[in-house]
């Protein structure tokens, strides 16, 4: 990769053999004195947490860089960007380091947080973990943002323990059901110390729960719930899989939540049972254009022929509407921000286990795994 | 009580389960509000189009209203649906310019409906019960009713008398009927009992809401995690410790239009009594054994009770008055200039008090307050002066140690910042003050919630811990009579500070007859 310093206004530090982590730290230690002295405007220079940003991938690194701007609007932090570039000589790897300082509102000073950046070939990854031990702010929460392809992995692992969370993303996972299969069995690896884990695409289904949870707490979404004898749950294709993560962490949170028991499919549908009735569930794939492959599109509840409870994305993408009964609710909902940036925001401000999402995730594994 | 499902054939749901919802668990917003309708009385006026609908819509955009939700707003002025939506559109744009959201406002506003009445007028009520079922009846809102009370308070009683010979007041089973009461809650301690006397006799004390804003800012909620989610400050918030307190509520303004309304109140009325007084009792309060509604409160109310009465008024009380005067740079009038206001006014625009707890925590520690306006900066913060140290080891080197002062900013750069000493680098044994600082801007970077949206949603969901109880009330209306008694019988002698200065001399003496001064803010 050729990295644009000027652009993402990063400062070269190294460029060779090995990290040199002694040079990003003196170079760190100069960098707020510069600031101090050639700012012409008041800086705040925050220190909230330090994230930890894991990338296999030069393509998202603009957006990446972009959400890094949103997140410091929030959490002002440390970030160390983590690049593996296979086309990097073996045993080498660059080193850069930035001041990113960002503006809430228009008339709010700057507030900063600061980056650095390793480039480098996947034979340094040993060194990459000590440098990013030396380079953590003591006593901050940390959080690792997994960008890799697959959760199972040792680096994954070991970054794991440096952290006090990890923030994956199923929807850049090369093959889901392994994906969801090392979660879950990171989850309940009790060797490991405790892993406080979240998911991206979980992230991006909170909309659709907050939706459903507010319909449960009207007399008519709530019947149309607990007495459904059909749910459907419908989802833009998903790289060639059955279903797609946001569909089956849906379906996985709805059976873990409502307490439905998977019992072994006949033919092509799931069913489940409830207390009183048999649930038959359906994935189902929506070919709509112009929406992010494996987004949720619709879910439906069915007591008989027409659904009772039906929550759709709006055509533009942009909202998500609900009827009950065939009529439309007073409700329309925006939906939340789907930028990186946005969602990581978010994450970051949580630090404990989401049971909600592990149990979902262990269901969602279940579903998967009869499909 | 169960209600039947129309359609679906099934066992039909208790409305007492719904409350219980097992898809909420884990949500970032564990709670939003349920069914309900919003009455507002003064829909016409300032602080619904200020405060209270642009919060609302906030609400909504949160995903923390119902869909199932509506508000019905009355005033005099003759408006149609359409008119007050696109009103209220208007008032949103304003305050929301960068995330207004079309469709969240349709949704939203679809829930919005306008009678025009005199409340003063009995038969008023009998047509918007009629509107109010109606809109209850679309928007399915089960019952479950919030009254607003937004006009001016003179008409407060009308309101209550007539909402409870209606019998709107009372909740039936399984729905709740809810008031909330904005400031100024009486004009002195009799009024305000007679007021919630008047109040009681239709609403019990778990359905009144008494607002006081003050009390929904992010700061002054973070004084409950200061002191009670740390253990290093807990244990030095007492009298062995703690010199003495200083509040300042502090502004620029001067009483913008409202003039009218401020000769009726006055510093000591409007601010002190009210949110100050609020402030004290959070700092002075003993830990509550939970942060629920009552529990917070009783212990809120003793630190109240325990506020020695104020007898000798010349040597705990001051007033004051700004003249004209220069603030911010520019040449300002005096209040007795100003639009609305008498040229003889003896209202006071400055307040200072000298307060004294009698508690084993609090004993011997002074809480100056003051709070005024046409100062020179806006600042409302609370300074807590720790006691210089026992033995000074510096004194050979000339060196004069600085108190350590723990100040917390409710507004505005909202945060907390510790003073110590330290060593100025060098050979010599020299030694200056410095501030370690932690400001919510720098740490979290977004912007505060605005208090009526947390108070707003609080009162939907039940949770009173953030509104005043009518005990409460009535002690700090007690804490403030024999001054605003004493005050009353004297002619002040008016104006006696210049505007943009930081009030009477007589409030620096007040301070420095016990050997203190005001913080230089
Ligand atoms: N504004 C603020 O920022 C603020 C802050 C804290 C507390 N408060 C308190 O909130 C309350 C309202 O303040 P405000 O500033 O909004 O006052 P305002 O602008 O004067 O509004 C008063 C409202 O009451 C209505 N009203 C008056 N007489 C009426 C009657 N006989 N029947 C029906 N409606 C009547 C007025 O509408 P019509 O003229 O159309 O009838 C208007 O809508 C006051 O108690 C104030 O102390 C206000």
């Amino acid at each position: 990769m050729v990295l644009d310093d000027a652009r993402y206004g990063l400062w070269p530090i190294h460029e060779g053999p090995g990290l040199n982590v002694a040079a990003v730290e003196n170079a760190l230690r100069s960098l707020w004195t510069e600031h101090a002295t050639n700012g012409e405007e008041a800086l705040l220079r925050g220190r909230a947490l330090n994230l930890i940003v894991w990338m296999e991938d030069e393509a998202g690194f603009d957006e990446t860089q972009a959400a890094l701007d949103e997140i410091i609007i929030a959490h002002p932090c440390r970030a160390l960007f983590l690049l593996i570039n296979s086309d990097a000589p073996s045993r080498t790897a660059r080193a850069y380091i930035a001041a990113r300082c960002v503006r809430a509102e228009a008339r709010s000073p700057r507030l900063c947080g600061e980056q650095i950046l390793f480039i480098a070939n996947p034979d340094l990854q040993a060194e990459l973990l000590s440098a990013v031990a030396v380079l953590l702010y003591s006593d901050l929460p940390t959080f690792l943002w997994w960008k890799g392809a697959s959760c199972d992995d040792e680096i994954f692992y070991k970054l794991c323990e440096l952290s006090d969370r990890a923030i994956v993303d199923s929807s850049l996972s090369r093959k889901l059901h392994d994906q969801f299969r090392s979660l879950d069995r990171l989850l309940r690896d009790k060797t490991l110390d405790e892993v406080v884990l979240s998911d991206l695409e979980w992230a991006r289904i909170n909309e659709w729960r907050a939706t459903l949870a507010e319909s449960y707490d009207t007399l008519s979404g709530r019947a149309a719930i607990r007495y459904a004898r059909t749910v459907s749950i419908e989802h833009t294709p998903f790289k060639g899989e059955r279903s797609s993560p946001q569909a089956l962490l849906f379906a996985g949170w709805l059976a873990s939540r409502l307490k439905w028991r998977l019992i072994t499919p006949t033919g092509p549908s799931l069913l489940f049972d409830a207390d009183d009735r048999r649930i038959e569930l359906r994935l189902r794939q929506n070919e709509a254009q112009g929406i992010e492959p494996g987004r949720l599109t619709a879910v439906e509840f069915m007591a008989g022929a027409e659904p009772s409870l039906r929550i759709s994305l709006s055509e533009s993408g942009g909202h998500i509407e609900t009827r009950i009964s065939g009529r439309k609710s007073n409700h329309v909902a925006r939906c939340d921000d789907r930028s990186e940036g946005c969602l990581m925001r978010r994450e970051l401000e949580e630090l404990g286990r989401d049971h909600v999402y592990e149990q979902a995730l262990s269901s969602a594994l279940e579903i998967l795994e009869t499909l | 009580m169960t209600m039947s499902l129309g359609s679906l054939n099934e066992r039909p749901i208790a409305v007492d389960e719904l409350s219980d919802n097992p898809l909420r668990e884990g949500l970032k917003v564990e709670r939003a509000a349920g069914p309900c309708a919003i009455i507002i009385f003064g829909a016409s006026g300032d602080l619904t189009r200020r405060k209270l609908i642009p919060a609302l819509y906030r609400l909504a955009q949160r995903r923390l209203l119902s869909p199932n939700f509506a508000v019905l707003g009355i005033a005099r002025t003759e408006m149609s649906d359409e008119e007050f939506r696109q009103r209220m559109r208007d008032a949103v744009i304003e305050n929301e310019e960068q995330t207004f959201d079309e469709r969240t406002w349709q949704s939203f506003a679809s829930g919005l409906r306008y009678e025009a009445a005199d409340l003063s007028d009995a038969g008023a009520y009998t047509r918007m019960i009629a509107s109010l079922q109606r809109l209850e009846g679309e928007r399915q809102t089960e019952g479950n009713r919030l009254f607003y009370l937004a006009t001016a308070p003179e008409l407060f009683s009308t309101i209550i008398e007539r909402l409870g010979e209606c019998g709107l007041t009372r909740a039936e089973a399984g729905r709740w009927t809810r008031i909330i009461i904005e400031k100024p809650f009486g004009y002195d301690l009799a009024s305000a009992r007679e007021l919630n006397a008047r109040i009681a006799r239709f609403f019990g004390e778990d359905q009144i809401y008494r607002i006081d804003h003050y009390l929904g800012k992010e700061t002054v909620q973070n004084l409950f995690a200061l002191r009670f989610a740390n253990s290093i400050f807990e244990s030095v918030w007492n009298r062995n410790h703690i010199d003495h307190v200083q509040i300042t509520n502090a502004e620029t303004l001067g009483v913008e239009g409202r003039g009218g309304y401020y000769e009726r109140a006055g510093a000591l009325r409007d601010m002190i009594q009210s949110h100050v007084l609020q402030v004290v009792s959070l700092i002075a309060m003993e830990p509550p054994t939970s942060l629920s509604g009552d529990d917070v409160r009783d212990e809120k109310m003793k630190a109240l009770a325990a506020v020695r009465p104020i007898k000798d008024v010349k040597e705990s009380a001051v007033r004051g008055q700004y003249g004209p005067g220069f603030v911010l740079g520019e040449r300002v009038v005096g209040y007795r200039e100003e639009p609305g206001v008498d040229p003889q006014s003896t209202t006071e625009t400055f307040a200072a008090l000298k307060l004294q707890i009698d508690n084993w925590r609090w004993a011997g520690v002074p809480f100056y307050v003051r709070s005024g306006k046409r100062l020179p900066k806006r600042v409302t913060e609370v300074a807590i002066r720790f006691k210089d140290v026992p033995h000074n080891l510096f004194t050979a080197n000339g060196e004069s140690l600085s108190a350590n002062l723990l100040i917390i900013r409710i507004q505005p750069n909202e945060g907390i910042t510790l003073r110590f000493n330290v060593k100025l680098p060098g050979q010599a044994m020299r030694l200056r003050p410095v501030n370690m600082d932690f400001r919510y801007s720098a740490s979290f970077g977004i912007t505060l919630p605005e208090a009526y949206e947390r108070l707003l949603l609080d009162c939907m969901l039940g949770e009173a811990t953030l509104f005043a109880r009518r005990d409460m009330i009535e002690r700090s209306w007690e804490i403030v009579m024999p001054v605003l008694e004493a005050w009353a019988a004297e002619k002040p002698d008016f104006p006696n500070y210049a505007a943009g200065t930081w009030g009477p001399q007589a409030a620096d003496e007040l301070i420095e007859r016990d050997g203190r001064r005001w913080r230089r803010l």
